[in-house]
This record gives structure tokens, sequence and C-alpha cells, in this order.
């Protein structure tokens, strides 16, 4: 019998993709790889860093133009899940988009 | 019990679960609120009977509603300085010094995680933690310690949940930040939305409802109410599978009776606590898709070709023990990593079982029969996120 669990195969590293949404600017790099034992709260802090944004400049991050993950959810989990084509996508806006 | 009814009764008994929780103020929050280190009566304790569906968001905003803010009222040496009778909502608790995004649970120790249901923190922390047997004693009195322990469970599971209100000190390194109500509302919808992507592929169902309908689920969020089920159950979407007609989940179905409307996957996460996470009281987080039902190879006689004709529902057993080996959480025996074919199905269930013998599943604060169908389980034991939360605890780290 086949496994029934559907998830992605997950290494130590996860390869994830920034996509700008509505005026959101675009990254010079859109592709990083990160930890699979951080969580989504790592995320979020890394990608303000590279925007550049205070911590009261509004953003908000959905993965697969979907919904937005709770800050402790854990990278692994959120691969195994919702990867495609081996890339977890990241969807990025200034206001609230998907809502 | 005809179809549909067992069903019925049981969907009751998950929504109306109950849990009564007594709470008392931190007796430093107590201090710097009242100059008491344990607030007078009938203040000192607060009791709340949550449905193990609620979450803690609301409860907090009852305790600060019905318990904290009459009490300062009539008690905090402020009331008596300043003129609160005019002051109402936030006026009223910036002039009594209360944040509510502040505002934080403790259990034996441990700040609770606000966003997980209430059912899944008393199971997980509750049910889920064995008291430690001591070793070194004779039989007779090991075997009186474990009545003794076996009793205090008992009593452990009957009487109120003791928890410990703090108003300050939030630990923003154990908790992610405490969200205002209506922003717990936009996390709650965003779990719908995640867990409608693992079901259907996309997010549409959720994000397809009206306005209206929005604020509707997002009320009966808030009160429990029973249309608030109903809702998510219609959004979840149900499943017409007559289980009746299958009193033997281990034989092969043709695929011609595969359901139409099988979500392509159910959202589960699994709560592990094990050796490794014991000591610390805490447990791993594993989340997957997992699918309902596996499609058997059929040699023909003839020709040898492999054919596809033939399903089988997956059972809890099945999705417990694919995510302990995948996880090297146990060692599978040799014998079953050989192919099926050259073994009778009974022979491996018996040796899946005994490999499972050390490990207890809670899902809801009961142990359910690992041979249920996974899809049932989803129908009838999620959670309202629609995840279906799975405790896992390896009784071996704990003898």
């Amino acid at each position: 019998m086949q496994s029934p669990n559907l998830s992605h195969d997950v290494s130590d590293k996860v390869v994830v993709r920034f996509r700008s949404t509505g005026s959101a600017p675009i990254l010079k790099r859109s592709i990083f790889k990160i930890s699979a034992t951080q969580k989504f709260q790592a995320l979020i802090v890394f990608l303000r860093k590279e925007l550049g944004y205070k911590p009261s400049d509004p953003l908000f991050l959905y993965v697969n133009s979907s919904f937005s993950p709770a800050p402790d959810e854990l990278i692994e989990n959120l691969a195994r899940c919702f990867c495609v084509e081996s890339q977890l996508i990241i969807n990025y806006a200034t206001t609230a988009a998907w809502g | 019990m005809s179809r549909g009814r067992l069903e019925q009764e049981v969907k009751r008994r998950v929504w109306e679960g109950a849990i009564s929780l007594r709470f008392t103020l931190d007796p430093t929050d107590s201090i710097a609120l009242t100059s008491t280190s344990s607030l007078p009566k009938p203040y000192n304790c607060y009791y709340i009977l949550a449905k193990r569906n609620e979450f803690l968001p609301f409860i907090l905003k009852r305790l600060k509603e019905e318990w904290i803010l009459p009490l300062l009222c009539l008690e905090s040496p402020l009331a008596t300085s300043r003129q609160l009778g005019d002051l109402s909502g936030e006026s009223l608790e910036t002039a009594l010094g209360l944040v509510f995004e502040e505002f934080w649970i403790e259990y034996n120790g441990i700040p609770l995680k606000w966003h997980h249901p209430i059912g899944l923190l008393y199971d997980l922390k509750v049910l889920a933690s064995p008291l430690p047997i001591n070793k070194n004693l004779s039989d007779l009195d090991s075997q009186l310690a474990s009545y003794v322990s076996s009793s205090k469970k008992i009593e452990e599971k009957t009487k109120p949940w003791d928890l410990i209100l703090h108003l300050k000190k939030y630990p923003s390194d154990k908790l992610i930040k405490s969200p205002s109500i209506p922003l717990f509302k936009e996390m709650f919808m965003s779990l719908l939305k995640e867990t409608d992507f693992v079901r259907n592929g996309s997010s549409r169902k959720v994000m397809d409802l009206s306005k209206s309908d929005q604020l509707s689920l997002l009320d009966g969020l808030e009160n429990s109410s029973p249309s608030f089920f109903q809702n998510i159950d219609r959004l979840r979407g149900i499943t017409e599978v007559d289980w009746a007609q299958n009193p033997n989940l281990q034989l092969p179905i043709h695929i011609s009776k595969l359901p139409p409307n099988i979500p392509r996957a159910i959202p589960i996460r699994f709560y592990i606590i094990d050796a490794s996470t014991a000591t610390d009281d805490t447990h791993s987080i594993i989340q997957i898709p997992s699918s309902v039902y596996c499609l058997l190879e059929d040699i023909s006689q003839k020709d040898q070709r492999i054919s596809l004709s033939n399903f089988k529902w997956i059972t809890l057993l099945d999705s417990i023990y694919s995510i302990l080996s995948e996880h090297k959480l146990i060692l599978p025996s040799t014998a079953l990593d050989s192919d099926s074919i050259h073994e009778e199905p009974p022979d491996k269930l018996a040796k899946i079982q005994a490999e499972l013998s050390t490990w207890k599943c809670i899902i809801h604060g009961i142990e359910p029969q690992l041979g249920t169908p996974l899809l049932w389980l989803a129908d009838n034991f999620s959670y309202t996120d629609n995840f279906l939360h799975i405790i896992l605890v390896d009784m071996k780290s704990f003898s």
C-alpha cells in the first residue's frame, strides 16, 4: 500500500520565492533558502529587512495567493503541505489582499 | 442506529463538548491592582464552562468584562481617587491600567497558546501527560502507586482545570503577540483558507463567502452558536459515504464505488509527545495533507499487467503508522518493509498494531479506535478550523 501521506519532500533548507502583489516593491533577488526548522516569523522579519521596512510599515504575507500562516508555523510544515515545484511561494502586499 | 443518526449524535457531542475552567489571578498582578495577593471574595476565583472548540481570546474577553473590570470598579485604589462612572470601554480599561493585548493564561508554569482550541490545549497539557511512575518500587508498592496515580488521574480529569490569568509581563519569547478580537477573527478566516486549500487545491470556497456570510460565521465563532458549527460543516462539505455498507475496511472496493465529492486531501496536524519533547513539557507539530483512500495494485493472473481498479479507505492506523515511520519515530520491523503482495494483510495489520501498542492517540479528549476511517474522522472529528488535530503520545518515554 502506498503511503497516505501526500506531503512534498522537505530537505534541511527550503527554497522560498517571494512575489510582490499590488504596489509592493519588487525585490532584486526573489529566491532565497531558509532552514526548514525556522518559523514563519523568521520569513516575515527577513522580508521586512530586504525591503527596508520599519516595523510600523504595513506588510502582508500570503502562501500561494491564499492565506496568511500564523507566525509560529514551522517552515517545514508549510513546505510539506504547500510547495509548488519544490518552492514555497510567498506573495507580499502593502495592503490586505485575498482577504 | 440508522445511517446518519450516529454521525449526528457524534457531532452534537463534539460541538457541545466542554471543559470547566477555574481561574485565579496571578498574585503579583493582584497586588498591583488591589494591594492584596489574592482577590477579595467573591472575586477570588472565576469559573467558565468553555466549549472544547472555543479559543482563548474570547475567554480572555469574558474574563476581562465579567470578572476583572467589575472587580476593579469596586476594589481598585484608582476607583476612589477618580471618577470612573462616566468611563466605558477602552477608556475605562486605560484608566484602570489594563491592556487587553497583555493578558495571557498560564497552566503549571506554561503560557497557553491562544491560537489552539481549548480542547486541544487541555488534551495536550492534562490528558496526554501521564503521571510518572517510580520504577524502583517493589511489585506491591508499584501496584499501589499505579492505583493511586490512576485515581489521581481520574480526579484530575473530573475537577475544573486550574488556570492562572496574567494581566502583565506578556511572555513574548514563548507566545506570539496576542491579537485583538477583530485580528483574531481575521486569523481564523486565514486558518479556514489554509484548510480549504489543502482539501480543494484553492481557497475559493472561503473567498467566495459573501461579506454577510463571513460576518455571521465570525459572530458564530465568538458565541459558539449551533448555526456556526453547521456553517463550518457546510463550508467543509460532507461526504456521503455509508460506512455501514463497508464493515471490513481492509477489503478492496471497486473504484466505481468511490463517492464523487471526496476531498483531494485532508489537513492533519499531529502533536507528538515523545522522549525528545517530554522532558520540557512540549510537543513537536507535524502538519501533513493526507489522502483518505488509496488505490490498490492488482496483478492480473492472465497477462501480469498491473491495474488500479480497486481502492481501500485509509484508516487512522494507516495514517499514524505512516507518519511515525516516515519521521523515524518508530523503527519498522523488517517484515513490514517487504511488499504486502507476499504477505496476507491480516498478518501485516497485527504487526503494525504491535508496533503502535506503546503509542496513545487522542482526538477531542478520547482515544478513538485505530480502525476508524480517516474520512469519517475528518467529517466528524475536525475542529472548527477544519483541521484534524491528532495527539500522539509515546508512552514508553514515561515509563
